[in-house]
């Protein structure tokens, strides 16, 4: 199932294949969790958020135009419904989980972190805008996502995109690149 | 880190360090095979915008869903109970009495829709919630899923 394209896995869901279903969950589960936590989402929202993904994925299977597009598919679709989530449940956000740490000490988050290396990553992209973040988390996770599929998730214009998705790794990579001696 | 796309896996690895995904999520991405539902257009939700000639969409949230080919339209009012659950109620219009099925990712509850178009259901759990409409000698009508 690995080596199947998300067309592929699209066609044999249809017919009630169930590993393809498993392996597609498996390959975006992380991308889905991770985009519903960006949109300021606690626990619990983020993982109906996720839930609600695949019931409607389930619903829509057969309705899905151009199925090598699914991951961009999947991203607005849970993208849109985080964003509903985070307005009805009002005043309820959570602590922003990807806010800037304090310099001098540790956050939470560095502390589960295994390596200095990745407490460098993660210091640097902790500290990109909101933009940034949003675009290099999609692409860290779905590498085979095209402009479009990125552009339309975050509701950018397709047109400027690679320009500022470079112009973000140039500074997550200067910024790991400053935080060596730390 | 010599490509950007090592640069990019580094990332995705500590993402996956910082705010794993919950182990029971994959259990739970169940797949459903589509029922045979006519979907409904939804035309205005208060948690995208606030309804016109409001202030705000207060502590409810309120749905205006319909279906050109019957002409049917459903206006739903949902309400969150503290952490109890979420209390519906629905104005189905034409009244042609029927059914209402509320269904959720574990479970799912029936009422009646009476003689003025009205339906209640009370204390659905939070979460992915999903309304078919069933009007006699119609075909059943679906608000697709959506999370309340």
């Amino acid at each position: 199932m690995h080596d199947l394209t998300n067309a592929e896995l699209v066609s044999r869901a249809k017919l009630h294949d169930e590993s393809a279903w498993r392996e597609i969950v498996g390959r975006h589960l992380p991308l889905l969790w991770s985009t519903a936590r960006s949109a300021g989402l606690r626990d619990a929202d983020a993982a109906d958020v996720c839930q609600y993904t695949w019931l409607a994925l389930a619903e829509n299977l057969h309705h899905i135009r151009t199925p090598a597009k699914l991951s961009g598919w999947l991203i607005t679709t849970a993208r849109h419904e985080a964003l509903r989530v985070r307005k009805v449940r009002g005043r309820e956000l959570p602590v922003d989980l990807w806010g800037p740490p304090e310099p001098d000490f540790p956050s939470p988050e560095e502390l589960v972190l295994a390596d200095e290396q990745a407490v460098k990553l993660w210091r640097a992209f902790s500290g990109l805008t909101d933009q940034c973040r949003d675009i290099l988390r999609l692409i860290a996770y779905a590498p085979d996502l095209t402009y479009q599929d990125v552009a339309e998730a975050l509701g950018m214009p397709v047109n400027s995109l690679g320009s500022t998705r470079s112009r973000c790794l140039a500074v997550l990579r200067r910024r790991v690149g400053a935080e060596v001696g730390v | 880190m010599s490509t950007d796309r090592d640069l990019l896996d580094a990332l995705a690895a500590v993402l996956d360090q910082v705010d794993p995904v919950p182990p029971h999520l994959a259990e739970a991405a169940l797949f459903r095979p589509p029922a045979d539902l006519v979907p409904l257009t939804w035309l205005a939700d208060s948690a995208v915008a606030t309804p016109p000639n409001t202030r705000g969409a207060g502590p409810s949230r309120t749905l205006h869903l319909g279906h050109e080919g019957d002409g049917t339209t459903v206006d739903l009012r949902l309400d969150t109970v503290d952490d109890r659950g979420v209390r519906a109620l629905g104005l189905v219009h034409p009244p042609r009495g029927g059914t209402v099925h509320v269904t959720w990712p574990h479970g799912g509850t029936a009422g009646d829709i009476d003689d003025v178009g009205w339906f209640q259901a009370d204390l659905l759990p939070t979460g992915p919630l999903r309304f078919v409409i069933s009007q006699p000698g119609l075909p059943d009508l679906s608000t697709g899923w959506f999370v309340q």
